[in-house]
């Protein structure tokens, strides 16, 4: 059996998953990131259809880092589906975007997200950004067993 | 013929003659009574015969008469008296009373003129009457004989003429008439003596005018009439002053006049009145012009003739009659049609005229032409609805332009910033993975295009929230502005290497504004105020305010101020300075995005305040701004 993914990483922009990913790793934060690409996608992951229908179900990742605007099922609705599923609520999850947008925020913890964080333009506070995340969903957060 | 057959006669005579005869002697004693003395006393003869007078009529001996006898006794002279005899029953009646000595004493001829007497009463009674009706007569009386002299002048004539009744009698009737109608005036009198009429007004025909003794002339109205009496011919004048009266109908005329004249000359309304029936019956120049009919054409018409055909088969203008006669007035506004067909919109009133008895004598009726009323109202109605669709089309486009905007902004929001991150990463990966192969130059270029990344995300930020204040309401509240000015302080990103900031804050007066965003305000104005004095020793900031002094338009409300003494600029690009992307400074001297100034105008004009600037190159700057009132607190 495959080992459990520690984060799902939901993100279109290949730049983005690109740079995300080189700051996990050079952190050493995570050896187990599995990247989607679209809503729809997620969505099966986490609820093992389609692709992913040989997955467990309670074989939960410590964290998904959500984008908001992604392709087919955009972040809300999957946050909103992944959060009103009581097999998968407690799953953490981080809106990791370049909005800013107060509504977006607002909107995101309606649907009871764990964390919001707007991706900074400048590198240096992006890869600060990804490491405290890292750091804390992965080593700190505990949930109940 | 016998002496005895010759007494005997005279006798006879005597005892039945009409007259009553008595003889009385010295000693009172009647000594012949006739027939008639008898009735008239009241006794027989036999009773009276032998007896006194006194024992007879006890008290006789105090009345005039018996003293009347008395004198005839002893003076033996004749006497004649009228006496009203009381009788002992106490019945009177008069007689008159013929008494002559006689050898043996008085002679007494009694006649009875009860009738005569009591004919005189009745005439003195009525002549009493009539002086007092001549005297309280309203009217002035006065007779006249043929000479034309005052012969009765009674109170009022004294009154109207000025004369005492004693000054003119027997004077000539000249002198109540003005000169130049005295000759007239006579020769007027003189006809009517032969005209044989006994009496008829004078005057009808010409106004005959009298003279009061102070000369005034007055207005008369007079009748005459003339009487025979004993071969006398006597004329009576009665006169009435009708100055009063003669007053009264001119004022009357000239109101009327007046009211006429009005009323005809009132051009806006349709004046004129209905009979009882309401048919018209006068006729102004408003309503030939209002109605468009001549008077001649109008005037007996009905009043329906103005209705609508519709209104006339609804018996309108009877109903509104009708109503007019029941509360005594109506009003009504309505089409009604002009004699060339064309329809006004008028507004009627309808009053109903009563006599004082309360009979109902007709109508006034007043009608206003409000057609251009009506048709501006009906203008405004269809601009109303015209401009509400034009309304309601804007706020569409503009909701459907605020949605565009919103959507644009967000995918800016979402979008843009993701490829600079990108430049921003891989340049940043470049140095530190490939750091061995980059020479100065090309670490020099990597690093340009980081600045560049970084600056654009900081326009696009900046962007993004001057785009928000467009699209999202301003939420007024009380706000504590030297609190926020604190908060802004506090949380300024101060470059540790800058020079010291030396800033003074004062007691600020609070007002109605968003918070938020007067927190942005003075971080924008006090950031470019420290940014802009960097090369002084010391950066010294006042942030202010002063009081705007009433205006005619405006309540007093604080000016609130952010005063700095840095490199100020020129006042000619003053305006520029709040436009977006303008910036006075080049970029290497100044970094910033062109878009803070901009952000607090347009935070300033939400707020609908106003903000100034005042420079000077060199010196310093200094930012006023005021917050406006809350739309709902202009209305107070």
């Amino acid at each position: 059996m495959a080992k459990s993914v520690e984060i799902l990483l939901v993100e279109d922009n290949p730049d983005d998953v690109e740079l995300t990913l080189r700051v996990l790793r050079s952190h050493h934060l995570a050896n187990h990131v599995q990247v989607l690409r679209d809503g729809a996608e997620a969505l099966d992951f986490i609820f093992c259809r389609g692709a992913y229908a040989e997955r467990d179900i309670n074989d939960h990742p410590k964290v998904i880092l959500l984008d908001l605007k992604l392709p087919k099922v955009d972040g809300l609705e999957v946050l909103a589906a992944i959060k009103g599923d009581k097999r998968t609520k407690f799953i953490p999850i981080v809106i990791l975007t370049s909005s800013k947008e107060e509504r977006d925020v607002v909107d995101s913890y309606q649907s009871g997200v764990n964390s919001y964080i707007s991706k900074p333009v400048e590198f240096e506070q992006f890869v600060t950004a990804i490491q405290q995340l890292g750091f804390y969903w992965l080593l700190l957060n505990r949930l109940p067993s | 013929m016998t002496a005895f057959a010759n007494e005997e006669r005279f006798r006879h005579t005597l005892d039945n003659m009409l007259e009553g005869c008595q003889i009385i002697g010295f000693d009172w004693r009647y000594l012949y009574v006739n027939n008639a003395a008898a009735r008239y006393g009241r006794q027989t003869k036999e009773s009276l015969l032998g007896h006194t007078v006194m024992e007879k009529y006890p008290g006789i001996e105090n009345t005039e008469l018996f003293a009347l006898m008395h004198q005839c006794m002893t003076e033996r002279t004749a006497r004649i008296a009228e006496f009203e005899f009381s009788y002992p029953d106490g019945d009177t009646s008069w007689f008159q009373f013929t008494i002559q000595p006689e050898p043996e004493g008085i002679f007494v001829l009694t006649l009875d003129i009860a009738e005569r007497k009591k004919a005189e009463m009745v005439s003195q009674n009525s002549e009493a009457r009539l002086h007092g009706i001549i005297a309280s007569a309203m009217d002035a009386i006065i007779s006249v004989d043929e000479k034309q002299q005052v012969v009765l002048f009674n109170t009022a004539a004294e009154t109207m003429f000025g004369y005492q009744a004693a000054e003119v009698m027997g004077q000539s009737l000249d002198r109540f008439i003005p000169q130049r109608f005295r000759q007239a005036h006579r020769e007027h009198i003189r006809g009517f003596g032969h005209s044989g009429v006994t009496n008829r007004s004078m005057g009808r025909l010409g106004a005959i005018i009298g003279a009061r003794a102070n000369g005034e002339e007055f207005p008369v109205e007079a009748s005459i009439s003339q009487i025979e009496a004993a071969g006398a011919r006597l004329y009576t004048v009665i006169l009435r002053d009708i100055t009063a009266r003669k007053q009264m109908e001119e004022a009357l005329l000239e109101s009327e006049k007046r009211f006429r004249l009005l009323v005809e000359g009132v051009k806006e309304y349709a004046i004129f009145m209905l009979d009882p029936d309401g048919r018209i019956v006068s006729w102004n120049d408003g309503a030939r012009r209002i109605k468009g009919y001549q008077a001649e054409d109008a005037i007996g018409q009905h009043i329906s003739l103005f209705y609508t055909a519709e209104d006339r088969a609804h018996g309108k203008a009877e109903e509104l009659l009708h109503i007019a006669a029941l509360q005594g007035s109506v009003e009504d506004e309505g089409w009604r049609v002009r004699q060339d067909g064309s329809r006004i919109w008028a507004n009627v009133s309808i009053s109903t005229l009563r006599d004082e008895q309360g009979q109902l004598l007709g109508f006034a009726k007043i009608t206003r032409d409000l057609t251009d009323r009506k048709e501006a109202e009906a203008q405004i109605r269809r601009l109303n609805r015209k401009l509400e669709k034009r309304v309601h089309e804007r706020t569409v486009q503009l909701e459907v332009a605020n949605k565009e905007l919103e959507a644009f902004a967000y995918s800016v929001s979402h979008d843009l910033r993701a490829p600079l991150r990108a430049m921003s990463g891989f340049s940043r990966i470049l140095i530190q993975d490939y750091n061995h192969i980059l020479d100065e130059g090309g670490q020099h270029y990597l690093q340009r295009i980081r600045e560049n990344a970084s600056q654009m995300g900081a326009l696009i930020d900046d962007l993004l929230k001057f785009s928000r204040l467009i699209r999202e309401p301003v939420r007024r509240e009380r706000v504590d502005v030297t609190a926020v000015v604190h908060q802004v302080l506090a949380d300024l990103h101060l470059d540790p290497a800058a020079a010291p900031l030396d800033i003074v804050v004062d007691e600020l007066p609070g007002c109605q504004a968003d918070p938020q965003l007067l927190y942005q305000v003075f971080l924008n104005l006090i950031e470019n105020a420290v940014k802009y004095s960097r090369q002084r020793d010391v950066i010294r900031i006042h942030v202010g305010a002063q009081e705007l002094a009433p205006t005619a338009v405006a309540r007093s409300q604080p000016v609130y101020f952010v005063r700095d003494h840095g490199t100020g600029f020129d006042l000619a690009y003053a305006e520029r300075i709040f436009g977006v992307f303008q910036r006075l400074h080049r970029a290497e001297e100044y970094e910033g995005t062109g878009v803070g100034l901009a952000l607090v105008q347009r935070i300033i004009h939400r707020h609908s305040g106003e903000i100034w600037v005042e420079a000077v190159v060199d010196q310093g700057a200094t930012f006023y701004f005021t917050i406006g009132f809350p739309p709902e607190e202009i209305m107070e």
